[in-house]
């Protein structure tokens, strides 16, 4: 193969039948895995905001005695509090301007590096948010005087510790695959698909 | 349309070419040849109001145009169609023209088996760049281009062999 050949072939390939959108508005919505990953991302906001208003609608649907409902407030104040933390950095990321001129390796590196924080950032949010409101359920148990919504649930049982224990460690273990294998799913994808050009590019 | 958008569109216009064989060495097949096309475009229209003319166009469109391939995953798992290249390869002409394109056709198709480091490298190649050159638009050295370049000719060479077809 003469490659001296091919690189004449290549620059007198013709032109003349490429078409050049009109305007930039034809074209089709970008699909690079970063605006991807932002566009998950915005989904992901709307979806948590929703999740964080019914949540702070516990009080009223589930009939919260005044007790409940002034134990609620600062737990649900943390869930607030942390959330905003994480949509923060998720913003800050999602804003940043990334630059498609960079060098390749930079340009995958800072995607590579910023999406990993992300993750890592989601799973801590996911756990934290699961340990707020396991705290809330237990304190809730505790402080409520009125026994008799718990005891229905647990009416249908013989050994009620046995069914607690049970359901602490379905919630644990729900957690956990909440917390590591959803953004696995979610985001992992393109972490992989990134790294391994990565890989590519620093093979010796 | 705005004076900006006008402006970057003639440029494009005038790069076309450049857009073109990139998307082509990328993708195998037309509609997502299209896609990708259209990806670059959107991708420098998004850089192009960062982009402040300290470097050359070219540069700046090689290393838009390349940083948007890498990570173009889309239906690229496509594996070069044989059955349709020996086909091809029946099929006699004299004709120089078509002698030249099917000669490009088998090194497209031929493109295709290498993963996207090594299409970047080739492309930067075909393209005249430098060792040098091809090292810091991907990011890596000099020498690592080179070795890396050389290996990926070889790679290709034995390719199109395989393929049972020697220009």
């Amino acid at each position: 193969m003469n490659f001296n050949e091919l690189q004449k072939q290549w620059n007198d390939e013709p032109t003349d039948k490429i078409h050049v959108p009109n305007t930039i508005d034809t074209l089709r919505e970008a699909q690079t895995p970063i605006d991807k990953v932002r566009k998950k991302m915005k989904m992901d906001f709307f979806s948590q905001i929703i999740l964080l208003i019914l949540t702070g609608t516990a009080p009223l649907i589930f009939n919260f005695s005044k007790e409940a409902t002034t134990l609620f407030i600062p737990f649900y104040g943390m869930m607030t509090g942390f959330m905003c933390y994480y949509y923060y950095k998720f913003f800050v990321f999602y804003k940043k301007s990334y630059d498609m001129s960079f060098d390749s390796r930079k340009n995958l590196l800072w995607f590579y590096y910023e999406l990993k924080l992300n993750i890592e950032l989601y799973k801590a949010l996911t756990y934290i948010m699961f340990f707020i409101g396991f705290s809330f359920g237990v304190l809730f148990g505790i402080v409520t005087k009125d026994h008799s919504k718990i005891d229905n649930l647990l009416s249908g049982f013989e050994n009620k510790i046995q069914v607690l224990i049970i359901f602490i460690v379905v919630m644990v273990v729900f957690s956990f695959f909440m917390a590591e294998f959803i953004p696995r799913w979610y985001y992992g994808k393109h972490l992989k698909q990134v790294k391994s050009v990565l890989d590519q590019l620093d093979e010796e | 349309m705005k004076t900006t958008e006008q402006e970057f569109l003639s440029l494009i216009e005038d790069h076309k070419g450049l857009i073109h064989k990139v998307s082509r060495m990328y993708m195998d097949e037309p509609e997502d040849r299209e896609d990708l096309f259209q990806e670059i475009i959107l991708q420098l229209w998004k850089s192009y109001g960062s982009f402040k003319g300290e470097s050359k166009v070219s540069t700046w469109m090689y290393r838009v145009a390349l940083n948007t391939s890498l990570t173009f995953f889309k239906k690229d798992k496509r594996k070069p169609d044989n059955i349709r290249m020996h086909h091809k390869m029946d099929v006699k002409d004299d004709n120089e023209a078509s002698h030249k394109e099917t000669q490009l056709d088998y090194f497209y198709k031929a493109v295709h088996t290498l993963n996207p480091v090594e299409k970047a490298l080739i492309f930067l190649f075909l393209e005249g760049q430098s060792h040098k050159e091809i090292g810091s638009n991907l990011g890596i050295t000099e020498v690592n281009a080179r070795v890396k370049l050389n290996r990926t000719k070889d790679k290709l060479q034995e390719i199109i062999k395989k393929q049972g077809y020697e220009f």
